[in-house]
């Protein structure tokens, strides 16, 4: 019997073994220093030679995925001494790897991270991100683009502040949180003149009319625990002033997400899904299957990101409509976004210029503003909202953004100021929505995470 | 000299196996976000993750599994058994076939393909629609009370066919004379299952035990694939948790921590199962 005893102890090691081993491939420390900034740089890859490039990229959408891979493809043409090896990810899977990747002995030349502390912060801090100041000068950044495009893809040397210091990161195009309709479904349930739902009330009343109708009022896909939290964003925008969310979202002390505004948002948050102005099983559903159901007509509206403009009117066609989320108490309209997920230098790369010149391609040329366009947005650069549109889609998009940053109504992402704020909102929100925890409470958790985090800093 | 043979083998265990979980034990008392400097924070990280309501939220996550894809699945499978060994069943080969598929498939594909069953217009649903009406439909994956055990019946669907056939192949040498005997002197067909099959199939049922348990302790890619851990952290499960910490979040030093506890909690939950289910 001796020996059977043995085996279940084997048994018992390799079980153990295998919990723990997981985690023991974790990486390698890197300098912890962000890296050092070039400083005589080119603006060509010809004197690199025959070379492979390495791109990363990982945003939502299927459409804009299709467009930069033309952008890819004449950007080869341009430089016939250029492979370009592009690796497409989907955000979720890019955001659980991108730290990996980018530390190991061979991570991309260039990479589309994540403004904010929780990935491009990170990455900078350990020094893995070039320093992009020279190419700026060299490529002429500064002038082509937004200030405000450039200034939120800022840290400073130390690794402490987000928003000054060096460029690490350049974004291809706007972004911004509205509400996508579908007009032959608000026209079964009586609404002929969306116009006439640019306030509150109105918009609140054309929920109720769907529900009465039977349709899903909002369509919701949250089972990846980020696209819930772009509607709250939304709601925060009714009661919290775009100065005061971006101060909280930048750091900035004295700043709380436990306030009346916020409770507020958290409230009528939890009341939609209550309600059924959600889809019943949206913390079930994924993002793209989401995407899919309002493409096929199960709901009015879909509140999310103009990354889906493609996606949506491709499936809706002519029945797809754009509009800001309508203005709060305020009367001013308000919003959630910037800019998209910008692409980043690796500090590991052998060919800086080349991929400093595929950044340039891919975010601030001529080419770059008509890419953006076709693939569903305007690119980041001051031309890209006077590009010229066909597609009334987006033109409605374009419109609305003017109109947004003319009531100076966008703020930004409010998962930016903790490492740990993405993944403990998205947890937490599903909670809220589940009824699990209070909206006082979540206000509260969401606070104690910042605090935690600034405490650390200090 | 027969030390020397085993070396290649031990070389490979070494490196793969032993110097990882070294490694791990020491990353958790760092603080570290995987990329910059490391410091040394003492017993910090424990002191975290123990005071952390989410680690206990996700040990309780763990003995539900306990529950669906060890403990049921074996008390399942062994009055299954019972009930087979004292009879000759045709085709016995074929329904071991069909039990052990699967167990055959990655627990990831499994997830996936019942995440389709569960949907609100997935099969599941549909049947529920046309027998109970509309009301009754749920959306098992997105609901914070369902989630738990409807993923549970998936580990359960996942292990029971891997404990069945464990245990018949037990069965396969106990001498039918055995049952003979014991039908002699008059037992029923419970006391035969207590008598005869039971202590038969001993080592069987403890190696089952010990596999499944692990299994539903460490189960980490079904939560992942189905639900992300979610509704909230509704079925977050130890793995997880440290797999967001380790790879999302950064917090490399609390991750390792829960590893380490969680290879602990292993540890005991074996040698207790290795204590009940004594070979003698």
């Amino acid at each position: 019997m001796l020996r059977h005893h043995r085996s279940a102890r084997a048994l018992t090691a390799l079980a153990a073994a295998v919990t723990v081993g997981a985690t023991g491939c974790a990486g390698t420390s890197s300098s912890g220093q962000p890296a050092a900034a070039p400083t005589a740089v080119g603006t060509s890859c010809d004197k690199y030679g025959d070379i492979k490039l390495t791109v990363g990229m990982s945003e939502a959408g299927e459409t804009i995925a299709n467009e930069f891979k033309k952008q890819v493809e004449s950007f080869q043409q341009a430089n016939p001494n250029v492979t370009v090896d592009l690796q497409i990810k989907d955000w979720a899977s890019s955001a659980n790897t991108i730290k990996l990747v980018m530390s190991g002995n061979n991570p991309p030349d260039v990479m589309q991270g994540n403004s904010g502390w929780a990935i491009n912060g990170a990455l900078w801090k350990a020094g893995l991100l070039l320093n992009l100041d020279a190419y700026a000068k060299a490529f002429g950044w500064n002038d082509k683009f937004h200030e405000s495009a450039l200034t939120v893809n800022k840290f400073t040397t130390d690794g402490k502040v987000l928003g000054e210091g060096s460029l690490v990161a350049v974004p291809p195009a706007i972004q911004y949180v509205g509400v996508f309709y579908n007009e032959a479904v608000l026209k079964k349930i009586g609404i002929d003149d969306v116009s006439s739902l640019d306030s509150k009330e109105a918009f609140l009343g054309a929920l109720d009319k769907a529900k009465e109708a039977g349709v899903t009022p909002v369509m919701l896909g949250d089972s990846e625990k980020w696209p819930a939290l772009h509607n709250l964003s939304l709601l925060n925008g009714w009661y919290v002033a775009p100065e005061q969310i971006n101060n909280w979202a930048l750091n900035r002390e004295g700043s709380t997400y436990d306030d009346e505004g916020h409770l507020k948002a958290s409230t009528d948050f939890r009341a939609w899904m209550q309600k059924g102005y959600f889809n019943s099983d949206a913390l079930a559903t994924s993002f793209t299957d989401a995407t899919n159901r309002f493409g096929r007509g199960e709901a009015a509206f879909f509140v999310t990101g103009t990354w889906a403009l493609g996606d949506v009117r491709k499936s809706l066609g002519d029945d797809a409509g754009f509009m800001l989320f309508p203005a709060g108490e305020s009367g001013k309209h308000a919003a959630v976004g910037g800019y998209s997920l910008p692409f980043s230098i690796s500090a590991k790369t052998k060919y800086p210029d080349c991929a400093a010149a595929f950044v340039d391609y891919v975010t601030a040329s001529d080419e770059a503003v008509k890419a953006q366009i076709a693939a569903g947005r305007p690119s980041a650069t001051k031309e890209g909202v006077n590009a010229q549109i066909d597609d009334p889609l987006l033109k409605q998009m374009v419109t609305e953004y003017q109109r947004l940053t003319s009531e100076n109504g966008l703020f930004t992402w409010e998962d930016w100021p903790t490492p740990t704020m993405l993944t403990f909102q998205g947890s937490e929100a599903q909670r809220l929505l589940s009824g699990e925890i209070t909206p006082k409470q979540y206000n509260e958790a969401v606070q104690q995470n910042w605090a935690d985090y600034m405490e650390t800093r200090s | 000299m027969p030390y020397l043979l085993i070396l290649p083998g031990f070389v490979f265990y070494a490196l793969f196996v032993l110097v990882p979980i070294v490694d791990t034990v020491r990353l958790s008392f760092l603080e570290w976000d995987g990329l910059s400097p490391q410091v040394f924070v003492g017993l910090d990280n424990y002191v975290q993750v123990l005071s952390d309501p989410n680690t206990w939220t996700s040990l309780r996550v763990s003995l539900v599994f306990v529950l669906f894809s060890c403990l049921l699945p074996v008390a399942a499978a062994l009055l299954l058994v019972g009930v087979i060994a004292r009879t000759k069943i045709r085709g016995l080969s074929f329904f071991r076939f069909v039990f052990f598929l699967p167990y055959t498939i990655a627990l990831a594909v499994v997830a996936i393909a019942w995440r389709w069953l569960y949907a609100q217009d997935g099969s599941l649903n549909a049947i529920i629609r046309a027998v109970f009406g509309e009301e009754f439909v749920r959306p098992f994956l997105g609901d914070a009370d369902l989630a738990l055990p409807a993923l549970g019946i998936v580990g359960l669907w996942a292990t029971f066919g891997f404990v069945v056939v464990m245990l018949l192949s037990g069965t396969q040498h106990i001498q039918k004379e055995l049952y003979e005997a014991a039908r002699m002197d008059g037992a029923g067909p419970v006391r035969e299952f207590f008598t005869v099959t039971l202590p038969g199939i001993r080592h069987e049922l403890r190696v089952s035990l010990v596999m499944t348990l692990t299994l539903a302790l460490r189960v980490f890619d079904l939560p992942l694939m189905a639900t992300q851990g979610g509704p909230g952290y509704a079925t977050t499960t130890p793995s997880l948790q440290m797999y967001r910490d380790v790879f999302i979040n950064g917090q490399i030093g609390p991750g390792s921590a829960i590893a380490v506890l969680l290879t602990i909690v292993i540890f005991v939950g074996v040698a207790l199962v290795n204590r009940l289910v004594r070979s003698e």
